[in-house]
Formats: structure tokens, sequence, C-alpha cells
């Protein structure tokens, strides 16, 4: 009975899905392609029933299409309200199934110009706020940005001294990254020295990138193994 | 070619003139328009996802009828369908079937599949990984370290722990910094060449 419950069990469901995906590297194998066709194939449809619970049904069902179907007797249940205003996305909504048809699959751009101008409108003040000034500010060595230093020195227990050069390490080094990719001014001289400077913190930076994302994938690889072993009660924890 | 070009034009101007300038009115009627076109947004783009699903839907069906790899694409169907209507019909609550599958088949696929990747950055890195000039040697000391200084020899040798620290809050920072701005000036000046209908690649032929 304990071990015909153990076979039959999620975890040995989800260890033998790790053993097949493993599988692959001895070579692809047959086994390998089913657990990747499931994969792919259980993504989607998780994606799609995520979707539509978290964004369809909150921003078109519930304030527009079921109102309307259980005005329609389609649908029961206690009577919603209808929210008049959601016929404008609902119509550009279903502009998308006009690519079903050649004849008039251009009606597609509507949507897509819908969501295109939105999206640019609203990323211009934000990208400037988020990805420009707010990083200029904290790059900037102004008072504000004091408690910000000490704040690290506990964090870190680094003195003061370390974060103040630090901070002026990480002000030239920005200038520096910045003057590598402006490429309206010809490297040459010291401004050409200076963009050099940029590329060794561009290079830092990347080995950090790279052993940081490294030791992610193992980390993940560790707990793969460490959960086989588990599942062999090998290990307890 | 009015509702083919002209419209969508004309839809990406509007659009973004307002959803740029409502960002600079504090007014609540702005807000709330914003909340709303927010709203609006999300329920177009979440609905993009029939297509997507449809083409794959298609992609596999087609493969079926050749006769081409016909075990794979019908598990591929079946778990599509059948993932998809659990969570539709029996809910996405935490004791539902649907989020037992997605706890013991899909997360464990996922987290098999990227530790995979594990093995392969080190055979790249190992391939690729030569001292030859001084930007190679950076990034590869940088890389040595931060492996080190994670690792758990990293607990035991805190002078790595701590260097790894100030390299991943200094110089990374400082180069994360530098290509964020970088980045968020190229987002600015494509966001603008859309709205103003310079940019009109998204239109297709």
């Amino acid at each position: 009975m304990g071990i015909l419950h153990w076979l039959f069990s999620w975890e040995t469901l989800a260890a033998f899905l790790t053993l097949a995906i493993f599988s692959f590297l001895y070579k692809e194998n047959p086994v390998y392609r089913l657990a990747e066709y499931l994969f792919v194939g259980l993504s989607a449809g998780y994606g799609f029933a995520m979707t539509y619970f978290l964004a369809m049904k909150p921003n078109l069902m519930d304030p527009f299409i079921i109102p309307i179907m259980q005005r329609m007797h389609l649908l029961g249940g206690e009577l919603l309200p209808i929210n008049w205003w959601y016929i404008i996305p609902t119509i550009f909504a279903l502009l998308y199934l006009s690519v079903i048809t050649p004849k008039y699959s251009y009606l597609i751009r509507l949507p897509f110009a819908f969501l295109l101008g939105l999206g640019s409108g609203m990323a211009i003040p934000r990208a400037f706020q988020a990805s420009i000034l707010e990083q200029m500010w904290d790059t900037i060595l102004h008072s504000p940005n004091w408690q910000g230093y000490a704040d690290l020195s506990k964090q870190y227990e680094w003195s003061l001294t370390v974060v103040f050069i630090s901070a002026i390490i990480i002000f030239v080094s920005v200038l520096a990254v910045l003057a590598y990719f402006f490429f309206s001014k010809e490297h040459k001289g010291a401004y050409g020295k200076f963009a050099r400077f940029g590329i060794i913190v561009l290079m830092i930076g990347f080995g950090a990138s790279f052993g940081s994302t490294v030791m992610a994938r193992y980390s993940l690889l560790i707990g793969r193994l460490m959960f086989l072993l588990k599942w062999l009660h090998i290990v307890s924890y | 070619m009015f509702f083919s070009r002209t419209l969508p034009m004309i839809l990406v101007f509007v659009m973004g003139v307002i959803g740029a300038s409502l960002y600079f009115i504090p007014h609540p009627s702005a807000q709330s328009l914003e909340n709303t076109l927010s709203q609006w947004s999300i329920a177009i783009g979440s609905f993009a996802i029939f297509l997507a699903i449809t083409s794959l839907i298609r992609r596999y069906i087609n493969n079926l009828k050749r006769g081409k790899e016909v075990v794979y694409n019908l598990v591929a169907l079946i778990s599509l369908f059948g993932m998809a209507l659990l969570g539709l019909i029996g809910g996405t609550g935490p004791n539902s079937v649907f989020q037992k599958i997605f706890i013991n088949v899909q997360v464990p696929l996922d987290a098999t599949m990227f530790s995979l990747l594990g093995f392969y950055v080190t055979s790249a890195a190992y391939r690729a990984f030569r001292a030859r000039n001084v930007e190679a040697t950076l990034l590869l000391i940088t890389a040595i370290l931060v492996i080190l200084g994670i690792s758990t020899i990293g607990d035991s040798q805190t002078w790595l722990r701590n260097l790894q620290e100030w390299i991943m809050n200094v110089p990374n920072l400082a180069q994360k910094r530098g290509i964020t701005i970088g980045v968020g000036l190229g987002m600015i000046a494509t966001s603008v060449k859309i709205i103003l209908g310079i940019e009109r690649n998204w239109m297709g032929g």
C-alpha cells in the first residue's frame, strides 16, 4: 500500500517529469520530447485560464459581456449592472477576430493602434521618471542621498568612507557608460579614453550578471536534485 | 485605405497624446479616465491570447492531419485543452486540480528546463571565455569572483562575500544604471516616433 501510494503520487509524477527533462543531457529522446510538448500545452492552457480570470473577466466580462448575456437569458445568477462604456474595448477586442477573414484582416490594426498609442503615450512620462530622472537622482552626489549612504553602510557593514568612495565610482562609471553609448562625438583623445573606461565598467557588469545568472541556474539545479533525493527518501529535508 | 492605414495612424496619435497628457493632469477626472483606459487596454490586450492559442492549436492540428509526430502533438493539444478547461470550469483556487497540476507538473518541468541551462552555460563559458584582452579578462575575473562569492565558499571567506557584494552593488549597479538611462531614452524616442507616425512597422506590409 505504501509503495503503491508512493508510486501513484503527485511527487512520483513530478520526479518522472524531472528525470524526463534531465534525459536531454544524454541526447534528445522520445521521453524528453513528450515532457517538452506536455510543458508547452500546459503552459498555454495555464496562461489562457489565468489571463481569463485575472485580465479578461474583471476588465471585460464582468462589466459588459456577462450582464448582456444575463439580459439575453444566456446566463443566470444575480443580475450585474451593464457598463455601456465597455462596448468600446469589446468592439476593439472583437476586431482581433478579423484576422480569420483575409479580406478584412487589416482591421486588426485598430486594436493594435489603440494599445500601441496608449502604451507609447503612457510610457513617455513614466520612462522619463523611472529610467532617467530617478536613476540620475540616485547617481548624483548630493546631500539628500547622504541618509541613503548611511543606510547602505549599516546594511552591508561597510565604513562610510567605502560607501562614499563607491558613490563616486558609481557617478563616474555611469557617466563613462553613457559616454561609450554616445556616438555623436568621435571616441578620440580624452573622451575616447573616458569611453574606454565605460567599456571596462560594462565588462565588469556583464561578468557580474553572468556569474549571478549561472548561480541562479545552479540553485535551480540543486533544488531539482534535492527534490529527487527527497522523493527517493535519501534526504528528509 | 482610410480604414487600413489612416484610421490606425489617427488612433495611435490620439491615444498617444491622451496617454501622455493624462500623466500631467492632477484632476480626479483625469486620473479616473487614466484608470479606465488602463483597464480597457488590459481587456483588449488579454483578448489577444485567443489569437495566440488559436494559432498554436492550428499548428498542432495541421501536424496531426499530416501525421507528423502524432503522439507529441496529441499530448500538447490534450494538455492545452485539459488545463484551460480545468481552470475555466473548476476554478483556479489553491485547492483546485488546476493548481495541483500547476505545482506538481508545470513547476517541476519549468524549473528542470531552466536548471538544464546551468550545464549549457557552463559548457559555453568553458569554450568562449578566453582572457584574450583586458576587457575579456575583466569579465572572466568578475564572473569567477561573483560565482565564488555567492557559493558556500563565500560563507567561510567573508572577504570574498564582501567583494562579491561590492561588485554587485557598485560597478554592476553603475553599468545597469547607464544602460537603464539609455533604454529610457530609447523608449521615449521610439514612443514619439510611433505616436507621430514615423515608425509604422507595427502595421505590417
